[in-house]
């Protein structure tokens, strides 16, 4: 019963928030508003769904801060220089999916605290990007590339398709596959997957490899979504996707990072934030709303009752 | 007896921990389609050799083959392949994983590279029938109940065909039907040809479902048998060992049975794993409590310490009933725990400052600590207790361990308390340290405190204690109210059996 309460009781007040700010502003529930914050929504969705790969593991990654501002800045830089777009973006996803190798490495080979590790790396990849950028905005002209982001398909943000078709390749990747299962399994009982013969070290690796190329691409989008790589972009997703992971936790598999979970968390998120600017809020507020949303979502994620399933 | 086939063949294997011997040259064979039942006391070397056969731990020098393959250079991984397989004591099961993709755990199988669930749930519901246990395989693992979680490790173990399946301590947590389930499924596999080697302390148990016995004390094989021709007094015997003949010799005259009013007082305490358990401690006795790995000590402790709570019942220390440790601790308790490192001392901190925790109020001054008194009072400790250190600053963490248990012996001796907890307080040390833990103990009691002993060495117990309980399966089963004229190998039988007496070896 307890169970079924905790399941339910956040989309109940998802409702709340919904009916709250229709109420002050009518336009918050209409299509256009929709799309909107699915556009808003996506980058943020596909960095939170790299972290929660990592986080099914049993691991955490805040490589993403320093990763998606990095890809950003060099993306711009390098279309405004006329490079070959396509081979930017193999060249940067590379780069991203190095990051994942690096943290894989430090991580499950050489057994280093993940927590302390990303967050090097996150400081890491900021200072390539200052190196990089010397901290200026880079805009991007191009409007043959701008339209990737900011076109519609079938009447839906391309942003939009962006994040759903990601959601859907990580929900058959992490719940129909094998591989899914390995993941899931040592984030699960680490122990127990050795015991069976599941390379630990390896699943973990790729898991960072995996979250990188996410941070890769969500770091390829970003400049493409606001015409230009603005400064230290990835730092602002930071404190909003770790919140969506956390929100994930109190849907759909409780106490447990999840998929579908983030996915929704970062969408909550997103409207949240929308539509306290559309009732008036003035941004510079947002963080401490944000801030408020993790510790709610970790209060609700570590309830006891959820998470500590002993044996 | 027919000529039986060897299947697995340990020669002279040794294995060296730092500082302990686990392993000395220990020789073993098993046959194919027996049930070769493996006993010894804590430390014996039991999980050790089973850990060397898994290939989980490598083995210094010897020979072990497993049907005339050389396991030297074989993996975890090879060893499953060859049909080694293991039940672990400390099951491994994914909380939120369900029972059938727990039991298929790491070869799920897939169909055009989506997981097949049809098919992963009927082998699951295939192994778990040859376990000879119903269980619906979608419940998720979390509300399966410990003896539950057993049939599970089982179905894993079986799901990758054993050929020699390994048991350590199944029944430990298991009610008598799921025990005659569990005997009559290994029975089965015995007729069909797998080996089994089967951990356990219940002599009743081994002398129901196993056909040899080999038993291992210090690291070394005393015994291999027939169970048929070997009694349970001899098998208490090798188990315990010349050590039955006391080496410490206790001072009897410090024994001074003044039994005004119990400084302790345990009324009607139970717990998930004990049962209605009353004690009374007397200012000036050493009470041991006695009994064999998951009888229930541990917990009992845990809960006379306020640590955990119990169902029912108090635990009265002075007059006042102690709800946590920080009131045990203010009331009088000093605990010596059973996990030294992670409860006992505090590795980071030095020598100084671990034994001086428990008086820093009384040495505090405006705010600050004396260290001048703080430093003469543990440099008194040191000498007292004979703790072997370079200076009073080493790290506690660099001591060895029977010094890291005098620090904390020291701690709470000095600091006056009247009544001392010890789990497990001279496990893992050499001779020469225990005797010394020993000393001190009889002393604490001798200047008026009461100790509860806790260990699984009953020839220790004997030795040390004035007053002995057995427990056995989470209740008191026998109490004696002196360790003079004391028959070690009955308070064995009763820890081991619950029951006193002779074993009748064909009894079911």
């Amino acid at each position: 019963m307890r169970k079924r309460i905790s399941t339910y009781s956040f989309l109940i007040v998802v409702g709340f928030i919904i009916m709250f700010f229709t109420f002050v502003n009518p336009r918050f529930l209409t299509w256009t508003n929709f799309c909107t914050i699915f556009k808003q929504n996506a980058i943020l969705s596909i960095i939170s769904l790299g972290i929660t790969i990592v986080m099914i593991t049993g691991e955490i990654d805040f490589s993403y801060g320093g990763i998606v501002g990095l890809v950003g800045a060099i993306f711009a830089g390098m279309i405004e220089k006329n490079y070959t777009p396509i081979s930017v973006v193999f060249l940067l996803l590379a780069v991203a999916v190095g990051f994942g190798v690096m943290n894989g490495f430090l991580v499950s080979y050489l057994r280093l605290p993940s927590f302390m590790v990303t967050v090097g790396t996150m400081f890491i990849a900021m200072g390539l990007e200052r190196a990089y950028s010397s901290g200026l905005t880079c805009w991007i002209k191009n409007e043959h590339l701008l339209v990737i982001a900011r076109g519609e398909f079938l009447g839906f943000p391309n942003l939009g398709w962006f994040s759903l078709i990601t959601l859907l390749i990580l929900v058959w990747l992490i719940y129909f596959t094998r591989p899914g299962s390995h993941f899931r399994s040592i984030g699960g009982n680490e122990k127990a997957a050795r015991e069976v013969g599941i390379s630990v070290t390896f699943y973990k690796l790729l898991a960072f490899m995996l979250a990188g190329f996410l941070y890769g691409i969500a770091g390829i989008l970003e400049p493409l979504r606001v015409s230009g790589a603005i400064a230290y972009a990835g730092q602002t997703y930071l404190l909003p996707a770790l919140t969506s992971v956390f929100l994930g936790t109190t849907m759909f598999y409780l106490g447990q990072y999840n998929i579908p979970g983030t996915f929704v968390g970062a969408f909550i998120m997103t409207m949240l934030m929308n539509g306290l600017t559309l009732a008036g809020l003035p941004f510079y507020l947002t963080p401490l709303f944000q801030g408020i949303l993790l510790v709610i979502a970790v209060a609700i994620a570590s309830d006891r009752k959820i998470k500590q399933v002993k044996f | 007896m027919d000529k039986k086939k060897v299947v697995l063949k340990l020669t002279n294997v040794v294995k060296e921990f730092p500082g302990v011997k686990a392993l000395k040259g220990v020789n073993f064979d098993l046959y194919q389609g027996e049930i070769h039942a493996l006993i010894g006391a804590n430390g014996a070397g039991k999980t050790t050799l089973v850990r060397i056969i898994t290939r989980e731990l490598k083995e210094d020098s010897g020979n072990i083959e497993f049907m005339n393959i050389n396991l030297k250079k074989i993996s975890v991984k090879e060893a499953r392949q060859l049909g080694i397989s293991m039940v672990e004591q400390d099951i491994n099961l994914i909380p939120f994983f369900t029972v059938a993709e727990n039991v298929m755990l790491g070869s799920f199988p897939t169909k055009a590279a989506i997981i097949d669930r049809k098919k992963l749930n009927g082998l699951a519901v295939k192994f778990l029938k040859k376990t000879g246990k119903d269980l619906d395989v979608k419940r998720k693992a979390y509300s399966l109940s410990p003896a539950e979680q057993v049939f599970v490790a089982l179905a894993r173990a079986l799901a990758v065909n054993p050929k020699l399946l390994i048991l350590d301590e199944p029944t430990a947590r298991m009610g008598l039907s799921d025990v005659k389930i569990l005997f009559t499924t290994l029975r089965r596999l015995k007729s069909e040809g797998v080996s089994i080697i089967y951990i356990s302390h219940r002599l009743e148990e081994i002398y129901e479902i196993a056909d040899r016995v080999t038993i291992l004390r210090d690291g070394e094989n005393v015994l291999t048998s027939e169970i048929s021709s070997v009694s349970a007094n001899e098998i208490v015997k090798a188990i315990i060992g010349e050590r039955g003949v006391v080496t410490f010799i206790r001072k009897k005259e410090t024994v001074l049975k003044e039994r005004e009013e119990p400084v302790l007082v345990v009324r009607g305490l139970s717990g998930y794993k004990f049962r209605n358990i009353k004690l009374e401690i007397f200012p000036g006795e050493v009470v041991g409590l006695v009994g064999m790995v998951g009888a229930g000590k541990t917990e009992l402790v845990n809960a006379i310490v306020g640590r955990e709570k119990g169902l029912e019942g108090d635990v009265i220390l002075d007059g006042k009933p102690i709800t946590s440790p920080y009131k045990a601790v203010k009331f009088g308790m000093g605990v010596i725990p059973e996990k030294r490192k992670k409860e006992g001392i505090v590795g980071e901190a030095t020598v100084c400052e671990n034994i001086s925790l428990p008086i820093l109020s009384k040495i505090i001054r405006f705010g600050f600590i004396n260290f001048l008194q703080e430093r003469s009072y543990c440099k008194k400790a040191v000498e007292i207790f004979n703790i072997q250190t370079p200076s009073l600053t080493q790290k506690v963490k660099y001591l060895s361990g029977g010094n890291q248990q005098k620090v904390i012996v020291a701690r709470w001796f000095l600091a006056g308390k009247k009544v001392l907890i010890c789990d497990e307080a001279s496990q893992g040390m050499d001779v020469g340290a225990k005797f010394e833990i020993y000393e001190f103990i009889r002393k604490f009691a001798k200047d008026g405190g009461a100790v509860l002993y806790s260990t699984s060495d009953i020839p220790e117990a004997v030795q040390v204690c004035d007053r002995i309980v057995v427990m056995h399966r989470g209740e008191i089963v026998k109490e004696y109210e002196s360790t003079d004229d004391i028959s070690l190998d009955e308070v064995v039988l009763y820890a081991m059996t619950g029951k006193g007496g002779q074993i009748n070896a064909k009894e079911n």
